[in-house]
């Protein structure tokens, strides 16, 4: 079986490792080839405000909500089959549903809008992101409109964070410490009772000097209002939870030369398998040339000549081609004794994928040579 | 062509060294170091990440809040939030440090996802202290360079002085935030610098962050740096014969991958000039497989040595 027809296993897969190694973009390649294999209705769904999604798949801008590509421009000229639509998930804007939906009343969903803290949570918290993007790969695969739902995952430096989320966040709004800063509100039934009833506190008299009242009341609301739609909250990063590790649902760990080589990628793994998710290819991305190639490559740089005023420039190349040859070849080697360097890990277990950098110009021509290497996947680890 | 890292003359005395994941803000931050060390200054480095690099990179086992020498002029410390505060509380509020703050340091960290600023301005506000101490005089640094947070955790940091104060927050915390301001928004005092690779999902984010640190901080860009630069590899300067014909070997392959590497040295020529009028600085590509930042730093050092011998031999 080559790689797509494998990836083609489950409904949804989802693209995760740390930041830099190429997630979007081999999502995207991933995406389509699901597409053209299958014939079938496939979507890409990333949350990285970069809109790096939009540049790789050369469109102006997408939104929140699925759009149409036209894949056939990455084909080489091969006839597309099946459909690809793309989303950009906007936090803000996943934040106002899942607030719309939960609420009690409009008026509760409002003075959660407006309060302080509230746009700073769908903004700033790493966690918050994560979840939305969860919350919005649950709301798409019910939606039963797509065959194949591919996730890139948010740039982290820990991978498998992202998976920690639905958990991190019924936390957040579930914990004693959040009973705790809401208490006034629950004496006050909605309102605040007066803070310095309870300064007597030691907790609260502490953070009241060092926060401030009118600080540790805005918190003290926004939990509150948070708490009336707890329960929902909670009962959603259940499923959410449950869904993630269902049988529906694969992962495949994206990762680079470097990671691989150092051995950096079986941490990650470990992390993944800890959390039960199913990681059925580790897939190195950008690996500069094809192992078949090094013979070549070999005789090639004694060849490079020294002639008069480009000596300078053939031998930079020459250094480039010099040292991706050895990265090819200690990825190569990191592949055959991956036993070795980890006897205890689950490493072993989970097929490798190689993918050769691309040396097209332009991003369109790249994709397309991407799109390539990932249906022609035939450089798994069988051909050491 | 852009200035190499070894032509960079920054008077500050507080960098912030950030830059999107995996362009090698630590390595830059150590090469920073090292380069003030050579000058004969006194150099703090701050392990903001709180992450255990920093002091890797110099073959140094973990360090903690205070400052540890670990090669001659250069010291690190790493911050982390309870340290922070329990330092903080001991200085501003006189709780002693046996006080128990551990629920306050966990509502703090629960509320700092919410709340802008609570948790950044407890490592910011140790970050400046050490630079204030420098300006006033007394520490035994001259410099302090910190390995920051990646593109987006930047702002956070850099801006929580403010966007606390924007806050209706009353208490201790909002006191201290002026001081710290005055520190962090003067640009003879205190600088980003950002790193960057050629790569053009890296330059989109860089150009984006640059962006956001003009329109949301008042704190100023001191310039940028493009790491695993390959336009002068080697110390080869390549400015004649760029567009020079096919060598006569040429198979398909080396073809294709010569003109892959061309690209790569040609774009990072003009990415110097899509930065506007922020300075650029390069630092070379020096290894592309050794697994450890730590040789990524041997290297380093190997690479100003030898650029400092090149220059006293001329």
């Amino acid at each position: 079986m080559n790689l797509v027809e494998e990836l083609s296993g489950s409904p949804v897969l989802i693209a995760t490792g740390t930041g830099g190694v190429g997630k979007t973009t081999l999502s995207c390649a991933i995406a389509i080839s699901l597409a053209q294999q299958n014939n079938a209705r496939v979507l890409v769904v990333t949350i990285d405000p970069a809109q790096r999604l939009a540049t790789v798949l050369s469109e102006d801008h997408l939104e929140h909500r699925p759009c149409r590509i036209d894949h056939s421009r990455f084909l080489h000229g091969d006839t597309e089959r099946g459909e690809v639509f793309a989303a950009m998930v906007d936090a803000q804007t996943g934040w106002k549903e899942i607030v719309e939906r939960y609420a009690k009343s409009d008026t509760d969903a409002q003075r959660i809008f407006d309060n302080k803290l509230y746009k700073n949570l769908t903004t700033r918290f790493s966690h918050s992101h994560d979840f939305v993007a969860m919350d919005q790969l649950l709301q798409h695969y019910r939606s039963g409109k797509f065959d194949f739902i591919v996730l890139d995952t948010p740039p982290t430096s820990q991978a498998f964070g992202f998976f920690d989320a639905p958990q991190a966040m019924a936390e957040f709004f579930g914990g004693r410490l959040v009973r705790l800063v809401t208490s006034p509100y629950r004496l006050g039934r909605g309102r605040a009772a007066k803070l310095f009833d309870l300064a007597s506190q030691p907790f609260f008299a502490l953070a009241d000097k060092v926060l401030g009242k009118q600080f540790l009341n805005d918190i003290g609301e926004f939990f509150f209002l948070f708490q009336t739609m707890y329960d929902d909250f909670a009962a959603r990063a259940e499923s959410i939870t449950e869904f993630i590790s269902s049988k529906r649902v694969h992962a495949a760990l994206i990762t680079n030369p470097s990671q691989f080589i150092s051995d950096q990628h079986g941490e990650i793994l470990d992390g993944l398998v800890e959390r039960k998710i199913d990681v059925d290819h580790v897939i190195v991305n950008n690996v500069p040339f094809s192992f078949k190639h090094v013979d070549e490559l070999d005789e090639l740089l004694p060849q490079i000549s020294h002639e008069d005023g480009e000596i300078a420039l053939e031998d930079v190349i020459a250094e480039f081609i010099r040292r991706d040859r050895d990265v090819t070849l200690a990825v190569h080697s990191a592949l055959s004794h991956r036993d070795v360097h980890n006897p205890l890990r689950g490493t072993t277990e989970v097929p490798v994928a190689l993918v050769t950098r691309t040396f097209a110009e332009g991003e369109l021509a790249r994709m397309a040579d991407l799109v390539d290497s990932v249906q022609n996947n035939s450089d798994l680890d069988d051909t050491i | 062509m852009p200035a190499s890292v070894l032509d960079l003359e920054f008077d500050h005395k507080l960098l912030f060294v950030t830059g999107k994941g995996g362009t090698g803000k630590t390595l830059l931050t150590s090469v920073f170091g090292i380069r003030y060390a050579a000058e004969g200054k006194k150099v703090l480095l701050i392990d903001a990440e709180n992450s255990g690099t920093l002091a890797y990179q110099f073959e140094h086992g973990p360090v903690g809040y205070s400052a540890v020498e670990v090669t001659p002029d250069i010291s690190i410390l790493q911050v982390n939030t309870d340290d922070a505060l329990a330092e903080y509380l001991q200085l501003y509020a006189k709780i002693p440090t046996w006080a128990k703050i551990t629920p306050l340091a966990r509502l703090i960290d629960l509320i700092s996802h919410a709340a802008p600023g609570v948790r950044e301005i407890l490592v910011a506000g140790k970050i400046g202290f050490e630079a204030k101490k420098i300006i006033d005089g007394e520490s035994d640094f001259d410099i302090v360079i910190v390995d920051a947070p990646s593109s987006g955790h930047v702002i956070s940091l850099i801006d929580a002085p403010r966007a606390l104060s924007d806050m209706a927050a009353r208490g201790l915390i909002r006191g201290q935030t002026q001081w710290l301001q005055d520190i962090l928004h003067n640009a003879a005092v205190t600088g980003v610098v950002v790193v960057t690779t050629n790569e053009e999902v890296v330059i989109s984010e860089t150009r984006d962050l640059l962006q956001d640190i003009e329109t949301l901080t008042e704190v100023a860009i001191a310039g940028v740096v493009i790491n695993k630069d390959v336009a002068d590899l080697g110390h080869h300067h390549v400015d004649s014969g760029i567009h020079s014909s096919i060598p006569a070997h040429g198979s398909l392959l080396y073809v294709n991958a010569r003109s892959y590497y061309l690209e790569l040295i040609d774009k990072t020529r003009l990415l110097a000039h899509t930065f506007g009028n922020t300075p650029v600085f390069t630092f070379p590509l020096v290894s592309d497989i050794t697994p450890t930042v730590r040789s990524l730093t041997k290297s380093a050092r190997n690479f100003l040595r030898v650029a400092h011998d090149g220059e006293s031999d001329q």
